[in-house]
């Protein structure tokens, strides 16, 4: 085990510390931007700290799973590990392990101080009862490192090379995460409920996210486009007033209508989070059983 | 020389394929929005857009200009929700193409060869190390620089469907995105990743490598840039809306002996007024200019990926086979 995790680390040494820093590097920007870089400029730094660190377990993932197998593969080294190993799933999956240590050691700080720059920046809701700047911060990180991982170790150890399979796996991953990303939205939007326009950008409501898409909601509980809306206004209608008052400015049109958006309540980040984790968990089992599958058939150059 | 080509074509044919679907994808991606935006047909005077000289603030009350807005409506809806969802996309992916396109022919060229421990072999037949860099090199480049072409003209056309007020190869409007630069941001890519990929030796670690030192270089040339086109740009006064595909520099103040100060500068009078007629002034960059300024740019960056290839000759004379 221990000859075996040496190893790993010596033939990955330059993907491992790449992954390291650039993970550290985000946690530590993440932590200090609030105390060096306050005000505007700081916010701008802020956006630009989530970007890298959205970006990050897709780097991770990537240059750390595709050169596992497909090194080896490639620089004929694999006949002799598979012949003097025990068992290639074992010898897969030990260095897997490793590998996904490494990408714990270099996410987990990233996500957990990414929640806490998301405190510092929403000081008004608490980052655990907020979907602001979903996916750029927290454990959802970590579990699309791992994922990506997975999935660019399968494809190293199918393609056998390092470019053809980093190719394949940048357009098989960006597909998965936009198709993750969609079922996601899927989800959030089964939780999503009608607020009026107001109350939408008020405090109270500060961790929802909304669609952003004003719609008018009749008196009848009926959902009605802005543009049926005001198809609907005629000229000398005297309509009562919604009870609520229609705080659209009038966007509907008439005013027994009243302006709302649709809008995922804040409280549900931790279901989401544990739903995405569940379907990164999924995809990464999976991924790994097809690698388990395919091994004990490869041939070994 | 053909078997080179052919050796050549046979050990990155992955990587080559790839980079030709990806830029036939992306250009034939760029042309059906382009022909979408034009199948609305929105007329010039519906867009939003600018005119040449100076705009009077509508009158929102004038029944004419109503009228005109409500015809506008339909067909600008349709085109600003085509430009927004599709257009605008399309032609972000044109930024990372060129350096994607760089990095995966540039960095296995060389450096594969030593990976797999077949340089030695290569090395040991060739009549000289150099002149096996550039038989393999130099066609790779000029294969590159076509197919870059591709997406290059792709998104000219598609930005004159975004902006019909301007010609697209004299405006400034996603500037970078399209034309020569992204040729030129290709072949610098391409270099650093040869040089990269023979100094390292492996191909994974050479792909971050030359990855980082093109952003650094790319982000250092658009610092240098903002230089040069502030010493071009010209004046005009801030209630003149340029034309389309001009440049926005910055904003100073005009004194009335001509000389332009930063807007930070100046000291406004306790009427709220600036002092002694001075004026605000926009800086901006015509867009006739824009075929310079990308031009010199583009040849620029081509020029430093051969400087780039040329440097791998010395390094490959140098280096250990392994």
């Amino acid at each position: 085990m221990g000859t075996t995790l040496r190893l790993t680390l010596k033939a990955s040494r330059f993907e491992v510390v790449s992954t390291l820093i650039a993970g550290w590097a985000v946690a530590l920007a993440a932590l200090l931007l609030p105390a060096l870089v306050p005000g505007q400029a700081g916010s701008e730094w802020v956006g630009r700290t989530f970007a890298a660190a959205a970006a990050l377990p897709f780097l991770a993932g990537l240059i750390l799973g595709v050169p596992l197998v497909s090194r080896e593969l490639e620089s004929g080294t694999a006949v002799l590990a598979w012949t003097l190993g025990r068992s290639r799933r074992r010898w897969f999956l030990t260095r897997l392990s490793v590998l996904g240590g490494v990408m714990i050691a270099a996410l987990a700080p990233a996500a957990a101080a990414t929640e806490r720059l998301e405190g510092w920046q929403q000081a008004a809701v608490s980052p655990g009862q907020s979907l602001v700047d979903y996916g750029a911060r927290g454990w959802p990180l970590l579990g699309r490192g791992l994922l990506i991982l997975a999935v660019a170790a399968l494809l190293g150890l199918i393609l056998g090379r390092q470019l053809p399979a980093l190719i394949v796996a940048v357009v098989s991953v960006a597909i998965a995460l936009l198709v993750g990303a969609a079922i996601v939205r899927g989800y959030l939007d089964g939780r999503s409920v009608y607020l009026p326009m107001a109350e939408a950008g008020s405090l109270s409501h500060a961790g929802d996210l909304d669609t952003g898409l004003v719609e008018c909601l009749a008196p009848d509980g009926r959902i009605l486009s802005v543009e049926s809306a005001l198809a609907m206004e005629s000229p000398g209608t005297t309509a009562t007033p919604n009870p609520q008052g229609d705080v659209g400015d009038d966007l509907c049109g008439n005013a027994q209508l009243l302006a709302v958006v649709r809008s995922a309540p804040g409280q549900v980040y931790p279901d989401t989070q544990r739903f995405e984790l569940g379907l990164e968990a999924a995809g990464m089992g999976a991924c790994i059983g097809a690698a388990l599958v395919v091994l004990p058939v490869r041939r070994a150059v | 020389m053909r078997t080179t080509l052919r050796l050549l074509v046979k050990g990155l044919r992955f990587e080559l394929v790839a980079v030709i679907l990806g830029a036939l994808l992306i250009s034939g991606a760029a042309l059906v929005v382009a022909w979408r935006l034009d199948a609305v047909g929105i007329p010039s005077d519906c867009l939003y857009g600018s005119s040449t000289g100076a705009v009077a603030a509508p009158v929102a009350d004038d029944p004419a200009f109503e009228a005109h807005e409500a015809a506008c409506e339909a067909k600008r809806n349709a085109f600003y929700t085509l430009d927004n969802g599709q257009a605008a996309p399309v032609m972000a992916l044109m930024a990372p193409f060129p350096l994607l396109a760089g990095l995966l022919l540039g960095v296995p060229l060389v450096g594969r060869e030593i990976e797999w421990g077949t340089a030695s072999l290569a090395w040991t037949l060739a009549r000289s190390r150099r002149r096996w860099l550039l038989a393999r090199a130099v066609p790779l480049a000029v294969v590159l620089a076509i197919v870059l072409a591709l997406p290059a003209l792709a998104a000219q056309v598609l930005e004159g469907a975004r902006d019909p007020l301007a010609h697209p190869w004299t405006s400034f409007t996603d500037d970078g995105l399209r034309g020569p630069i992204l040729v030129g941001r290709g072949l610098l890519t391409f270099g650093v990743a040869v040089l990269v990929g023979a100094l390292m030796g492996r191909q994974l670690p050479a792909l971050i490598v030359a990855g980082v030192v093109t952003i650094a270089l790319l982000t250092a040339a658009d610092m240098g840039r903002g230089a040069i086109v502030r010493g071009v740009a010209t004046a005009v006064r801030a209630d003149q809306t340029p034309a389309s595909g001009s440049l926005f520099v910055a904003q100073a103040v005009r004194a009335t002996d001509g000389s332009l100060q930063a807007t930070n500068d100046i000291v406004i009078g306790s009427d709220g007024q600036l002092p002694n007629g001075q004026e605000i002034v926009t800086l901006i960059v015509p867009g006739d200019k824009a075929p310079l300024v990308d031009g010199t740019q583009a040849a620029t960056f081509g020029g430093l990926g051969l400087i780039f290839i040329g440097l791998t000759g010395l390094v490959v004379d140098r280096r250990r086979a392994t």
